[in-house]
């Protein structure tokens, strides 16, 4: 049962990021695949010789884009900003003066930007999948549904444990989008596709192993090959995601939100 | 109902507060002090937002910080212009309300009668951005009230505001001191916290510098003369039987000899010698009038 505060807390999250510049931004960057989609429609409709059809588009789009770009991206930006907006406009005090327990307002308030984000994400997959899986005619959209769905799950779950990694950076670091960026397009996209034991320190890697890409070159593929099972990835992401929730929960129990403009008064 | 015992708030190498013990009671108590005395980060600690570097904040026995229980009978009006700026007045004292647990609909009408009770009109529905600073102090006044906190933390909340919202919101402030909250006003602008209390906290350097009513905090400050101005009949005979008192420091006479100002060392003792000599002889006492007795004179002597 949500309380009054919590519902509070997720509504006005969910509204602010929808209606920030950032969430604009983040929308637009929902569309790009469609627009890749339509344009392989258009240069197929004008008669040019393609090698590879819709299929392999939407492939390398949800590996490449969604997974390797957005998600990373997305998670980064929302996840360091849930108590830093608040932190840097001054306006942490209103809700750290609140009877409400810290942990209720950063969970809240990631429940609620996680809820958008995974909405944006999954209408913009179907969108893709749609556009690209229908340059084989509209019979081959409905017969590969269950990628479609597998996809939607991978990407949900990519969301829930970037976003509390990258929520625990923001409360935790001091320069939390620069070691945002250093280990979500550095670490992640680094070391996942290194072969030995590491590589189960990203999220990336667990993410690829639920679904691995059918249609990627083969030393891709020898690359990311797998040698967890399913059922460990998942167990992987969960704790992954506990974790992060929690340390962010402990550190957001500790922090001070002092109502000063400057030092001293 | 508030107490610190104590408590110490370092920032690094600076000292915001230094070992500073105090309890505030209901009524209204005035927190005097210049830019960097320590007041914003004493009212941070008693609000909940800072955590002592020793000692402890409590409300009750519960200490305040990150404290949902204590917090609740807690309201903070920060001295930062800070708001979610995209809300209007209403919007932004009702979601606020909505964090200490009170449903939605009767959120907005608490946030409706709050900001009726800091008189913030037709401003209610106005964008918080496009609001005068008087009207958005008013709204950070009503936000701290809505939840209906038995402790008032105002941090400056005369700042900005037009002469006739002040006189308001120093009456909105005695009728809540009146009312048994624990009140405490935060100002460097003296003749504001004389208007609303004597229940004065001096805080200079982090430390507290004097604290209790203010014509006591004047008599307990015996290493500094008190100036009392005297009119009567006969000036001159007053000014000689006066001077031979071991308490009267000096006499200066004013523009005619009916009028004298004499300084001090213990206003208690001056007084009864006064009552003495005028019962036994009629000098005319016309006025006798502490010149020093007020909050600008006693911070000016203890700050100074």
């Amino acid at each position: 049962m949500l309380t009054e505060a919590s519902r509070a807390l997720m509504s006005r999250s969910a509204k602010t990021y929808t209606l920030s510049v950032r969430g604009v931004l983040f929308m637009f960057l929902l569309v790009c695949p469609w627009i890749l989609g339509f344009f392989l429609h258009l240069v197929i409709f004008m008669g040019a010789e393609v090698a590879q059809g819709g299929a392999t588009l939407y492939e390398n789009l949800v590996l490449w884009y969604f997974q390797g770009f957005w998600l990373p991206l997305a998670t980064l930006f929302t996840g360091v900003a849930l108590v830093a907006d608040d932190a840097e406009g001054g306006t942490l005090p209103y809700l750290f003066g609140r009877p409400v327990r810290r942990r209720t307002i950063l969970l809240a308030k990631f429940a609620g930007v996680s809820a958008v984000l995974i909405a944006e994400t999954l209408v913009s997959l179907a969108g893709t999948y749609v556009i690209c899986w229908s340059e084989a005619g509209f019979g081959q959209v409905f017969r590969n549904l269950d990628a479609l769905v597998l996809d939607a799950v991978v990407l949900t779950l990519g969301i829930l444990v970037y976003g509390a990694l990258f929520s625990f950076l923001g409360v935790a670091l001091k320069k939390p989008l620069l070691w945002g960026f250093f280990i979500g397009f550095g670490w992640e996209n680094l070391v996942g596709w290194l072969p030995g034991f590491l590589k189960r320190f990203t999220v990336l890697f667990h993410l690829h192993t639920l679904k691995p890409s059918g249609n990627m070159p083969e030393f891709l593929q020898q690359l990311l090959a797998s040698t967890e099972s399913k059922l460990a990835a998942i167990l992987f992401l969960a704790g992954y995601f506990v974790l992060f929730l929690f340390l962010s929960c402990w550190f957001m129990g500790r922090m001070e939100a002092p109502a000063q403009e400057r030092e001293g008064g | 109902m508030i107490r610190v015992e104590h408590v110490s708030k370092w920032y690094g190498l600076v000292v915001g507060i230094n070992r500073i013990s105090l309890s505030i009671e209901p009524g209204v108590t005035g927190l005097l002090g210049v830019n960097g005395a320590g007041k914003s980060t004493l009212l941070n600690l008693m609000a909940g937002l800072l955590q002592p570097s020793t000692g402890a904040v409590t409300l009750g026995d519960a200490p305040i910080f990150a404290n949902p229980v204590a917090l609740r009978e807690i309201g903070y009006c920060p001295s930062p212009d800070r708001f979610y700026e995209d809300m209007t007045g209403e919007e932004f004292v009702a979601y606020l309300a909505r964090l200490s647990g009170i449903p939605r609909t009767e959120a907005l009408e608490r946030a409706r009668r709050a900001c009726d009770e800091v008189a913030l009109g037709e401003f209610v529905s106005k964008r918080i951005r496009r609001m005068s600073k008087g009207m958005r102090q008013k709204v950070k006044m009503a936000q701290a009230l809505v939840h209906d906190p038995d402790v008032l933390l105002l941090d400056e909340p005369l700042n900005g505001m037009d002469p006739q919202s002040r006189a308001q919101t120093i009456a909105l402030i005695k009728k809540w001191g009146g009312e048994g909250k624990c009140v405490v006003v935060s100002s460097h602008v003296l003749h504001e916290v004389e208007a609303m209390t004597s229940n004065i906290l001096l805080l200079h350097h982090g430390k507290i510098l004097a604290k209790g009513e203010v014509p006591e905090v004047r008599e307990a400050i015996q290493s500094r003369p008190l100036k009392v101005f005297i009119r009567s009949r006969d000036g001159r005979e007053m000014a000689s039987r006066m001077i031979a008192w071991p308490m009267v420091k000096s006499l200066a006479f004013g523009l005619d000899d009916r009028t004298l100002t004499a300084e001090v060392t213990d206003a208690g003792a001056f007084y009864e010698s006064l009552g003495g000599l005028l019962a036994e002889e009629d000098l005319g006492l016309e006025i006798l009038n502490p010149l020093d007795d007020n909050l600008a004179a006693v911070f000016e002597y203890l700050v100074a």
